[in-house]
């Protein structure tokens, strides 16, 4: 069963390198936006200073990997979804033998692999431009756990998208909550700035956003370690359980009130 | 026009809106450590970020739409349309999708600026008039500057990627001017003068620099940059190959 899922994933993978020279451009989106904020702290934090106990290198390369983990996870999962509720082509998906959540969930992860590549080539580059300013981890342990919770922020990510998506059951313009949430979320997801610097912390902190974004740089930067690790994976872990729970209910009792015409 | 889908006009503004709050919440937490960024203080950067969205906005709401369908209508072979029409070619594309009713969009942009006023208690006067011309200045150098890459769809078939990284090198624009040194001052300044289009006419409102320096330096710009963009033109019309 799982050999299917891995194969739609493949299809969307051959269907992005048709458009190479679109993931090439999208180096611009993790280049760029650092940059700009690279000058901004490096005139605020440039004589030794520090803010909530993030030095220049702290800020540049929090900007840096957040910027990549925050625009590279699918908060919208995928429009289409809501789109075949409106206009009744659920029912194809619906008849067939696969998992609705899992068979979106492997396609968007496979549209996405390519600009995940080109975005990590973008962290690189702009990593070697700012070298002076850049904290580079040792460890692999380091770059291994940054990727596995960021992993799991993009479930959570999908999941979250996923049940906005399903909204279209009772809504007609879920895409507009859809799109107005990203913008929500990627906030609080510490892209542009560290969570634990915002007013109420506490309550940014609860939230199973800051997955996305906020604890992969935390990580990175080497400011959690050992028990905080675990108790965050144990948290992340709950996270994903409810959520998706949430996506299979909310499709669950959605289907029920679906109707399509023709079929 | 503009609120006929009111939907999604509201949830787009409630975006831009989201975003705003999370660039005010940026600046709020770095003011708290420090007093000023290279001269600018809150209410500044205020000043600041409110013309960064304005300028934003007037562009959205005038030259925006027939900018970007310029390479559509090349690619297409349908710029006889316009060529043939008794009316200058540039100027009816440009204004071709102008959309006034947008204007109330610009409406958290005047919020901020009139609020980073009073923070600093500042009696604008004549700089303000100087202010709008410097204004609409960095208006007409950033139509200019997208309109020269619009033009490259005349040699090359796929431009729209080239618009998506221009908008992301705006983003430079949302900080103060003096933040920036070295090659890329150089460059942002010049070749593509993005840091320039809000801190300009900021500075002018706030008394940091005199409207005869910037004016001067902005007129160079758009000349350089309208002469390019005519070059272009000229050029591209001799490549172009229509329909019919």
């Amino acid at each position: 069963m799982i050999r299917l899922y891995l194969e739609s994933a493949k299809c969307e993978v051959k269907r992005m390198l048709q458009y190479k020279a679109n993931s090439l451009f999208y180096l611009t989106v993790v280049l760029i936006p650092p940059l700009a904020l690279f000058f901004l702290w490096k005139t605020i934090l440039s004589h030794g200073g520090s803010i909530g106990g993030y030095n220049l290198s702290d800020m540049v390369t929090y900007f840096i990997v957040t910027q990549f983990f925050v625009m590279n996870t699918p908060y919208s999962a995928w429009i289409e979804i809501g789109e075949s509720i409106k206009d009744g082509s659920l029912s194809l998906w619906l008849v067939r033998p696969v998992n609705h959540y899992l068979l979106y969930l492997f396609r968007l992860i496979g549209s996405w692999i390519i600009q995940w590549i080109f975005g990590i080539a973008g962290v690189i580059v702009v990593s070697i431009i700012l070298k002076d300013y850049v904290v580079i981890p040792k460890e692999a342990s380091t770059y291994f756990l940054s990727i596995l919770f960021w992993m799991g922020g993009i479930v959570i990510g999908f999941s979250y998208g996923y049940i906005l998506n399903l909204l279209s059951f009772w809504f007609e313009r879920s895409t507009y909550i859809i799109y107005f949430s990203e913008g929500i979320v990627a906030l609080l997801s510490g892209m542009l700035i560290p969570l634990d610097l915002l007013p109420a912390k506490s309550l940014w902190l609860f939230l199973p956003f800051k997955f996305c974004g906020y604890v992969p740089a935390q990580i990175f930067l080497g400011k959690m370690a050992g028990l905080d690790i675990a108790f965050e994976f144990v948290s992340m872990t709950i996270w994903i359980f409810v959520l998706v729970s949430l996506s299979h209910l909310v499709f669950k009792i959605g289907s029920r009130k679906f109707t399509a015409s023709g079929g | 026009m503009d609120l006929a889908f009111r939907v999604d006009v509201f949830f787009n503004f409630f975006t831009q809106l989201v975003y705003l709050i999370g660039i005010l919440l940026l600046f709020r937490v770095i003011y708290l450590n420090v007093n000023s960024i290279g001269g600018f203080n809150i209410g500044d950067v205020y000043v600041l970020l409110g013309t960064y969205f304005i300028l934003i906005e007037a562009y959205n709401m005038t030259f925006r739409g027939g900018i970007l369908s310029l390479p559509e209508t090349v690619k297409g072979g349908n710029l006889e349309i316009y060529l043939l029409k008794p009316v200058n070619t540039i100027a009816f594309i440009l204004l071709k999708s102008v959309n006034i009713g947008r204007v109330w969009r610009a409406l958290p942009g005047f919020i901020l600026l009139i609020y980073g006023l009073k923070i600093n208690d500042i009696h604008t006067g004549m700089n303000l008039v100087y202010y709008i011309i410097s204004l609409i200045l960095s208006l007409i150098i950033y139509t200019v500057s997208n309109f020269c890459i619009s033009l490259l769809s005349f040699w090359f078939y796929e431009v729209n990627n080239m618009f998506y990284i221009y908008d992301d090198l705006v983003e430079f624009a949302k900080y103060p001017d003096v933040i920036y040194s070295g090659i890329i001052r150089k460059i942002f300044m010049t070749i593509i003068p993005v840091i320039i289009f809000s801190s300009f006419p900021a500075r002018i409102l706030i008394g940091l620099s005199s409207f005869q320096e910037i004016f001067t330096y902005q007129a160079i710009l758009l000349l350089v940059f309208s002469g390019i963009s005519l070059i272009l033109w000229r050029r591209g019309l001799v490549k172009y190959q229509g329909r019919g």
